[in-house]
Parts: structure tokens; C-alpha cells; sequence
């Protein structure tokens, strides 16, 4: 059974690297903890190819190591164009990840989807929004205690998704 | 026949009074409900050997013919959900099953191929919700085990079918059927034809290799690496459902398959000796 997971996992980020070659665009659904409190699991994630651009400091970009992918945020260039050294971290770590290249990163996140509506993907700068971000990175508890009152608030918008339906039917 | 090949229905078409056929696919029976006397013929001779009157219907439809002139068989089809209905539609169809009552009916002229891409399309929906799939592959049964050679038009599925040795039985040379029974898969036979313009036998067999196949100027079995067979397998699996849920079911069926039935590439001439590699 775990070679059948290795495999079909290993099969989807193949085709979703090729998605993104082939047609700009991918939308997935996030899961993980790692970018808390930008996005949090079950969110509907829209990665676009670089283009012309490149990803510079603050972006969230989509990264493949080998057969793993991640979605993390770029906090320092170092070097020219060609051989630029991206350093990359989740919003809820406290550590950078290894350094990667630009050919290792496959898209910008332009857009992040919460219960339907958009998520502003910058740093928040206000007192609070640092608060929670060191929160997150330093006590494990906070993480559990976001992604718990996350899933409650997206339980009660399905039912009420549902009554809604039901009244229309 | 080979012991372990299982005969699925009476041969001898039907000639009785009523207005419903049931027509049994891959052990799946479908009843189909007509009130034109000329269109339940053609249904009676195009399904010959499918036809399976004692079988306890999966689900029914009602048909309901139009005039020829206005449908187009051209367009792209389409599957998707409307509460608990199904919607099949294409320029030359509409029909529409509600999962729920298991009943629905199908609009559409009397063009034979219009019903044979509903009862495709009504397929490929059940078996996803079953763990199976319906494939671009010729298929034949030899020995008591079956083989299914998957390509594109023109990758030679009918010039294999049409070499196959005497003592083979071909499932069909266009449309094949694969479904998971206990700890492996079965192959059915279906009606569904290509170029060789014949309904394939009414049997089953359990699946032995499913060879993707190469013209070559030599003729060769080459490993296939399960990734690879996974992506070639998805390549040739006929859904047209437009459901997320069911895209998913698909896309994990396909990995569970290539993780259980062996699969490999086949090289090939137009030659019947190709079969001497087969088995």
C-alpha cells in the first residue's frame, strides 16, 4: 500500500509541474502547517508560471526538490540572474530551507482561495500580524489552535452551504 | 473455452413482445425501454450477444427518438452532475440518469453509435464509482488469461486483434473493459468496435498483461516502469466526467492497477509471430 502512496503521489507532482509548463496556471489544495498564518490546510492555492519575471523577496513561490514539492516563501536572493541562490522559508518555521535555484522553483502563488474568498499572501505588518507569526513559529500549540478554529469556521460554511442549497431545492 | 473464462449471456437475441432489453456490459446490465418497434430490432442485433434478459438491472433508461437532421455527432461530450442526475450530452444525444431512482432516459436519433456512446459513457461512470475503467485497447483472451494492447488510433490495436491465433478470443478491438475482482482484474468483452467493424465475445478472463504498444520494425517486449505505466495507462482511459471526485477515484484506480497487473511495452510488426511473444 505505501508503494501504491509513493507512487500516485510521486505521479501528481509530475503531472502538476508539467500542468504548469504546459498551461501557466495550477490550483490545488493546500495542505501542511509550514506557511501558518498565510495558508492554512484545505486552502484553494493558484500558482502561475514566472513568465518573463522572477521571483524576488516576499513572493510565495512553488518549489520542487527531487520528488517533493513545497510552497514556501522566498525571504533572500543572493547572486545574478543564472546562478541567484533562492532562500526559502514557511510563514511558521523558524529555520530557512537549503538554498535552491531558480530552476527548482516552478511558479509564484498568485492567489490563495479560503472558504471562496481571497487571502491577502503579503506580510502582514501590523503589531498583531507579527504577534501571531512569532506565535506560530515559537509554540506548537498556536499552529493546533489555528488549524482547529480554521477547520470549525470551514465546517459551519459548508452547513451553511448545504442549507442553503437545501432552501433553493 | 478455457475453464477459467466465464460466459456471461445467452448468444440468441431476443424475440419477445416487449418494449425493454436488457443489454449487460462487463456483468453490468442496463435496461433499455423503447416503444419503436425498428429501433429495438437495432438494438437487438447490435447487441447480440450482450443481451441478458434474466439479469436484475443496474439501471433503466427510456428512449425517446428525435428527428435525424438536428444532432451532431461531432462535438465533444459531456458528463456532469446535476444533484443526484447524471447529464450525457453531445451533439447527438442528451440523456440524463438520476443515481438515486437509478432511472433516467436518453433523447436521441435513431443512430445506433448515439446509444453506443451513452451506454460507454454510462459505463465509464459506474465503473469509476467501482475501481474500473473502460480503455482505448483491443483485448483477447488466450489460454484462459487476457491481454489488452492500449494505443492511439492507428497505434495497430485492430492489426493485433486481426492477427491473433485460432485458439485466441477477442474481447474487442477498440473499447476495452477492466474491472478489480478480489486481488486482481478482470477483463470483459464488449460490443464496442473499431476498425474491425465486430462485436468482441461475451466473456471474461482474468487480466494477464496490459502491453502498450510501439510499431517497430522488429518485434519486442521492453520493461515499462510502473510511472511511466501509470501515465500511459491515464493517456487511454475513456472518462468524459466533469467531477472532481470522480476524476480522483479514476486517477487512484489507475495507480492501484499498474501496482497489480504487470505491464510492459510492446514493440511490433505487422506479423502474426507477435503472438508467439504474448503467451
Amino acid at each position: 500500500m505505501q508503494t501504491v502512496a509513493r507512487l500516485r503521489d510521486a505521479l501528481k507532482r509530475e503531472l502538476a509541474a508539467e500542468i504548469l509548463q504546459r498551461f501557466s496556471a495550477l490550483r490545488f489544495v493546500a495542505y501542511g502547517t509550514s506557511m501558518l498564518p498565510t495558508i492554512y490546510p484545505g486552502d484553494c492555492v493558484t500558482v502561475e508560471s514566472f513568465g518573463s519575471s522572477v521571483p524576488s523577496c516576499g513572493d510565495i513561490v512553488l518549489c520542487r526538490r527531487g520528488d517533493e514539492f513545497c510552497v514556501h516563501r522566498v525571504v533572500r536572493v543572493g547572486g545574478e540572474r543564472t546562478d541567484a541562490r533562492y532562500i526559502l522559508r514557511g510563514d511558521a518555521l523558524l529555520e530557512h530551507d537549503p538554498p535552491v535555484l531558480l530552476r527548482e522553483l516552478l511558479g509564484r502563488v498568485t492567489s490563495v482561495l479560503r472558504r471562496g474568498k481571497p487571502v491577502n499572501l503579503n506580510w502582514g505588518k501590523g503589531i498583531g500580524q507579527r504577534v501571531l507569526r512569532s506565535m506560530v513559529r515559537r509554540l506548537n500549540v498556536t499552529s493546533a489552535v489555528l488549524v482547529g478554529w480554521h477547520g470549525m469556521l470551514a465546517r459551519e460554511s459548508l452547513r451553511r452551504s448545504a442549507e442553503k442549497r437545501t432552501e433553493c431545492a | 473455452m478455457s475453464t477459467a473464462v466465464s460466459q456471461l449471456a445467452l448468444r440468441e437475441p431476443l424475440h419477445q413482445g416487449s418494449e425493454e432489453l436488457v443489454v449487460q456490459i462487463g456483468g453490468i446490465p442496463i435496461l433499455l425501454k423503447t416503444n419503436n418497434p425498428g429501433f429495438r430490432r437495432l438494438i437487438e442485433e447490435r447487441y447480440a450477444g450482450f443481451l441478458s434478459p434474466a439479469a436484475r438491472p443496474a439501471c433503466r433508461f427510456k428512449i425517446q427518438l428525435t428527428s435525424d437532421d438536428v444532432h451532431r455527432s461531432d462535438q465533444d461530450a459531456r458528463v456532469f452532475r446535476i444533484g443526484s442526475a447524471w447529464c450525457l450530452e453531445r451533439g447527438d444525444f442528451r440523456a440524463e440518469l438520476d443515481m438515486r431512482r437509478r432511472a433516467g432516459w436518453i433523447r436521441q436519433s435513431s443512430n445506433p453509435y448515439s446509444l453506443d456512446s451513452v451506454l460507454r459513457m454510462t459505463h465509464s461512470l459506474l465503473l469509476a464509482m467501482k475501481g474500473g475503467f473502460l480503455l482505448h485497447a483491443a483485448s483477447a483472451v488466450r489460454k484462459g488469461r487476457a491481454f489488452l494492447f492500449a494505443g492511439v488510433s492507428g497505434a495497430g490495436k485492430t492489426t493485433i486483434a486481426r492477427l491473433a491465433p485460432a485458439d485466441a478470443t477477442l474481447l474487442t478491438d477498440e473499447v476495452s473493459y477492466v474491472r478489480p475482482v478480489g486481488q486482481g482484474y478482470e477483463a470483459y468483452g464488449t460490443p464496442f468496435a473499431g476498425d474491425l467493424a465486430r462485436s468482441g465475445a461475451n466473456l471474461s478472463a482474468p487480466l494477464e498483461t496490459v502491453f502498450f504498444l510501439e510499431k517497430a520494425h522488429t518485434n519486442a517486449i521492453r520493461p515499462i516502469s510502473p510511472r511511466d505505466a501509470a501515465r500511459a495507462l491515464l493517456r487511454h482511459i475513456l472518462f468524459f466526467v466533469e467531477d472532481a471526485d470522480l476524476a480522483r477515484a479514476v486517477f487512484d484506480s489507475a495507480v492501484a492497477f499498474v501496482s497489480r497487473v504487470h505491464t510492459a511495452r510492446l514493440a511490433f510488426r505487422p506479423d502474426a509471430r507477435i503472438w508467439e511473444l504474448i503467451g
